[in-house]
């Protein structure tokens, strides 16, 4: 059974600012935006103002940005829950900047930084763009294979090859690493 | 699948890479989205991986919307449905401000107050004046009733009538 929140709405009569396309897009994907800033919104954050902030930025200069939507890229209720969640960070970034207190920042992160950096020593490219974002999701994330392969729309075997193929590049670049230049090895 | 030796390796990988400059501005939400729906061609799926791979908050946004397409969510309280709905449908087609305004109220407060004041000290200006005026008009009409007296009897003690001194005028005659 579909549970999907159907995208059959009437772009055009929207775009021209009907009073009855917008009230039957507020009413069917109110739910949607409402659940997309509940998953970036701060804590004793108001709901309902980013909600209506997200409406606000939709209709903003004659529906600006629902006329840049194009349905033949993406579906509305993903594209909608991007720009929600985008709108949601983008007014309580400005409305409250995140900031740390001096005293729970540990002193050696204060430091000043060594600009004797050493040499970066990953050659640029080693790794392909899908190989560092299995990485990033197995290992910064703490993700499971059947969620990344949900995620980024593979079948989990693919997934498990990905991260084999990442990790014998990267045995093979530190083993030679860790060996150091081949003429401190020769006699 | 998850070896503590692979995680030491890509966390060694990750202290020593250098993030390569971002060409550009950040895939938009549709990019994400035609992502997310799996629109994409090989070379634009490279390009949106890389950057996800780099940007913590895309990448949320992309395990969002995949949860989005499988969830069934409950509809929005009807107060915040009404004031959604309310941005649009005016008689001039503009959208409804989301801010009452509030500044002309306070310019026509503040230009009261300002003409109380000004009306206040030109009341008390011309009271002052008034008082002013009547105290040296006061002065000025004693002035000339002493100038006056004086007037009248200096002549008579210069030159006095003979009737003033009867006895000395017969003697003389």
């Amino acid at each position: 059974m579909s549970t999907r929140v159907p995208d059959t709405i009437d772009l055009n009569a929207l775009i021209r600012g009907e009073k009855g396309a917008w009230d039957g897009f507020v009413r069917r994907y109110a739910g949607l935006i409402l659940a997309a800033v509940r998953g970036v919104a701060r804590e004793g954050a108001e709901l309902d103002d980013l909600v209506q902030e997200v409406f606000v930025r939709l209709c903003k200069d004659e529906f600006r940005l629902i006329k840049a939507y194009d349905p033949a890229r993406a579906g509305l209720s993903t594209w909608l829950t991007i720009v929600a969640r985008s709108t949601a960070r983008d007014v309580q970034r400005r409305r409250h900047p995140p900031a740390t207190p001096l005293d729970s920042v540990p002193e050696i992160m204060l430091a000043v930084e060594d600009r004797r950096l050493e040499p970066v020593k990953i050659p640029e490219g080693m790794l392909s763009p899908r190989q560092k974002l299995v990485l990033t999701m197995l290992y910064d994330r703490d993700m499971e294979v059947a969620e990344i392969a949900q995620v980024i729309g593979v079948d989990p075997q693919t997934v498990r090859s990905t991260h084999h193929k990442a990790m014998l590049k990267l045995r093979t670049h530190f083993a030679l690493d860790d060996a150091g230049p081949k003429t401190e090895r020769r006699g | 699948m998850k070896e503590s030796g692979a995680a030491a390796l890509w966390r060694r990988w990750c202290s020593q890479r250098q993030t390569a400059p971002r060409n550009g501005a950040a895939p938009g939400a549709l990019w994400l989205a035609a992502y997310a729906d799996g629109r994409l061609d090989e070379t634009a799926i490279e390009a949106v991986e890389a950057w996800l791979a780099d940007d913590p908050a895309a990448l949320d946004d992309l395990i969002a919307a995949r949860t989005a397409l499988r969830a069934k969510f409950p509809a929005a309280p009807e107060a915040a449905i009404a004031r959604a709905a309310a941005l649009v449908g005016h008689a001039d087609a503009t959208v409804v401000p989301f801010r009452p305004r509030a500044v002309q109220h306070r310019a026509w407060r503040t230009a009261f107050a300002w003409s109380g004041i000004a009306a206040s000290l030109l009341v008390t200006s011309l009271f002052g004046f008034t008082l002013g005026s009547n105290a040296y008009l006061d002065l000025t009409r004693q002035q000339s009733a002493q100038q006056a007296a004086t007037d009248s009897v200096l002549p008579e003690l210069l030159d006095p009538p003979t009737t003033l001194f009867p006895a000395m005028e017969d003697s003389a005659t």
